[in-house]
């Protein structure tokens, strides 16, 4: 299989770039003059975004996946447990673990999983990732039961304490596994994953495996969020339970029907959108699902393609426009 | 004994809250995630009933009159639903499941401002114990277990023997063939959704001075519904209703045998292995 041979065309590609672009360069500038609350929620949003992306590679193949963050706890509690004794491996290593575990396990579930379609594939793994985080809740020799394990560092260059410089790595970490899905999404197996998306029974007749595109998706979607999952729990210095809730897994799927998944910066508009209401409503945090549901269940019913839609229904609009002058 | 009783106990409320669900499934392939919801809202109404006329009225009677307010409500929150959501999207499962999912963090708000985060308890109006040989069951339980067979009789009545029941079975068999025959689908789609919506509410009723009552009690609920109704084939009624059984076997089993913690586990495993051997589920139409 040819990973990244032929590129799509080059104006997407550089559309995707600048959004990652301007994600970095819009946290930095945020947090050089922020507070040390609004970095802290800027560490946050960076590890939601990479989740956000992750995310969208996983739909390209048109299912949407509901055991996401579940996967992302399996990287967090692998971070936690190999980094502290008896394993001792040095954090920074544990994040790629975290990552590869998380790959793992969702090529487990992949087999049974992604031979579901539709409902099916919704209602599976969103049992799935609810038996996993039962998981997490019961062995409690390895993970702690629902108070998790807590006391995990910062990896060893990034100054204990320095938020800045967490942030500085997880943007980082950002920007590699951007590109890499950019990459990964303008290659010749990236379109051929969109076009099972869109239609698996032609493409199979056109000679693609589309259950081999599709896991393959599926594993590369959830290696992005096992890395996430690392960075949140070092971040935290703790890892329970309760940080891979369906209320995280919701605002994950929220962000990418808010914003639109065409294309990469899609799912990063929605989070934006979705983190500046959660900001407004902080001092009333038990309203927030109550505004996020009411966004989404507004966004399906009345813009279909999301925020996305609304740019391109405004770019058409202008272009007429320019023509009738 | 105490086991066969204890395994009837279980599979009736796995069966209460499985069945309204792949009934609307099986009619309308709409899956609404809000379900435990409007079974936590059931709960709720019953446990306001019982409340506001149980001191008049006595425990007993409020409680069944109960019964009929959790319909209504969650009757209403059905038609609502269908004329607000399901209708417009009709075409598209994933944005209904979406919309649906954002409606039942909604409503979970809302009941939360409502009535607070705590859950709240009603007390069983039926109270004491039977003896069956040597094996005891509380008389609620007893209630619960008549309830739902009648309740599950009730529907397989109404679907296999009424015109109406016809009608539904048309339309989940073959939509166009059931347009043809004059059988209005937009008719019996709302009707299906507000009976799965007031199946639901009556269930939260029912379970409600068993297994307290809480803001989060549908969602929690909610992820063992799903593997029933996967393994089940989430077109059929009656592989959810044996899907029930199996579970309702198979978790009183563990919890007897001291391994209650890894039931979660053991279930989600027998569901991905059937998906691997029975992508449609064990009693599931062909996709």
């Amino acid at each position: 299989m040819q990973l990244f041979a032929k590129l799509d065309s080059p104006r997407t590609v550089v559309l995707d770039l600048v959004t990652v672009l301007v994600v970095i360069a819009g946290v930095s500038v945020l947090a050089a003059v922020g507070s040390s609350y609004l970095q802290g929620a800027l560490v946050i949003f960076s590890i939601n975004a990479i989740l956000v992306i992750s995310y969208r590679t996983i739909t390209t193949m048109g299912g949407w996946s509901f055991a996401h963050v579940a996967i992302m706890g399996v990287g967090g509690y692998a971070v936690a447990v190999l980094s502290k004794p008896p394993m001792d491996i040095p954090v920074a290593v544990t994040f790629a673990l975290g990552g590869l575990a998380a790959g793992l396990v969702s090529a487990l579930l992949a087999y049974p999983v992604l031979r579901t379609r539709q409902y099916y594939f919704f209602l599976s793994t969103f049992a799935a990732g609810e038996a996993l985080r039962q998981c997490f809740i019961q062995f409690r020799q390895l993970t702690g039961g629902t108070s998790g394990i807590a006391f995990i560092e910062y990896p060893a260059f990034v100054q204990t304490g320095d938020t800045l410089q967490f942030l500085a790595l997880v943007l980082a970490v950002f920007f590699l596994l951007g590109l890499f899905y950019l990459m990964f999404d303008a290659s010749e197996t990236g379109m051929k994953i969109r076009a099972v998306g869109l239609d698996e029974t032609l493409s199979q007749s056109l000679g693609m495996n589309p259950w081999r595109l599709r896991a393959l998706s599926f594993v590369l979607g959830s290696v992005g969020a096992g890395v996430a999952g690392g960075l949140l729990v070092s971040y935290n210095g703790i890892v329970a339970p309760a940080d891979f809730s369906p209320e995280l897994m919701f605002k994950i799927v929220a962000a990418c029907i808010v914003g639109g998944t065409r294309r990469l910066y899609g799912p990063i508009l929605g989070l934006t959108f979705l983190t500046i209401v959660e900001e407004a409503f902080r001092g009333v945090p038990e309203y927030v699902p109550f505004v996020w549901g009411g966004l989404v269940l507004a966004a399906t019913l009345y813009v279909p393609n999301g925020l996305e839609g609304l740019v391109d229904r405004l770019r058409t609009s202008l272009v007429r426009r320019r023509r009738h002058a | 004994m105490q086991i066969a009783l204890n395994i009837l106990s279980l599979t009736s409320f796995y069966m209460c809250f499985a069945l309204g669900l792949a009934l609307v499934f099986g009619v309308m392939r709409v899956i609404n995630f809000a379900h435990g919801e409007f079974y936590m809202i059931g709960a709720y109404s019953a446990f306001l009933c019982v409340s506001l006329i149980g001191p008049t009225t006595g425990a007993l009677p409020a409680y069944i009159v109960s019964f009929a307010a959790a319909a209504i409500v969650t009757g209403l929150l059905g038609v609502l639903l269908y004329l607000v959501v399901v209708r417009k999207l009709m075409d598209k499962p994933l944005t209904i499941f979406i919309a649906t999912l954002a409606l039942s963090y909604m409503l979970q708000v809302v009941v939360v401002e409502l009535f607070g985060p705590v859950g709240r308890s009603l007390p069983s109006p039926i109270p004491g114990i039977v003896r069956i040989g040597d094996a005891i069951l509380p008389w609620s339980r007893v209630f619960v277990i008549v309830a739902i067979s009648t309740l599950s009789v009730g529907l397989w009545f109404l679907l296999m023997r009424s015109d109406v029941g016809r009608r539904v079975r048309a339309v989940a068999q073959n939509p166009t063939g059931a347009v043809l025959q004059g059988v209005s689908v937009t008719r019996v789609g709302m009707m299906t959704l507000v009976a799965g919506s007031m199946i639901a509410g009556v269930s939260g009723a029912i379970m409600a001075p068993i297994g307290g009552i809480t803001p989060f009690m549908g969602a929690a609920a909610l992820w063992k519904a799903f593997i029933i109704i996967i393994v089940g084939g989430i077109g059929s009624i009656w592989g959810a209703v044996a899907a029930a059984f199996l579970f309702g076997t198979i978790d009183t089993f563990m919890t007897v045998a001291g391994a209650g913690r890894y039931l979660a586990l053991t279930n989600a495993v027998i569901m991905l292995g059937v998906l691997s051997v029975m992508p449609s589920g064990l009693f599931g139409e062909k996709e």
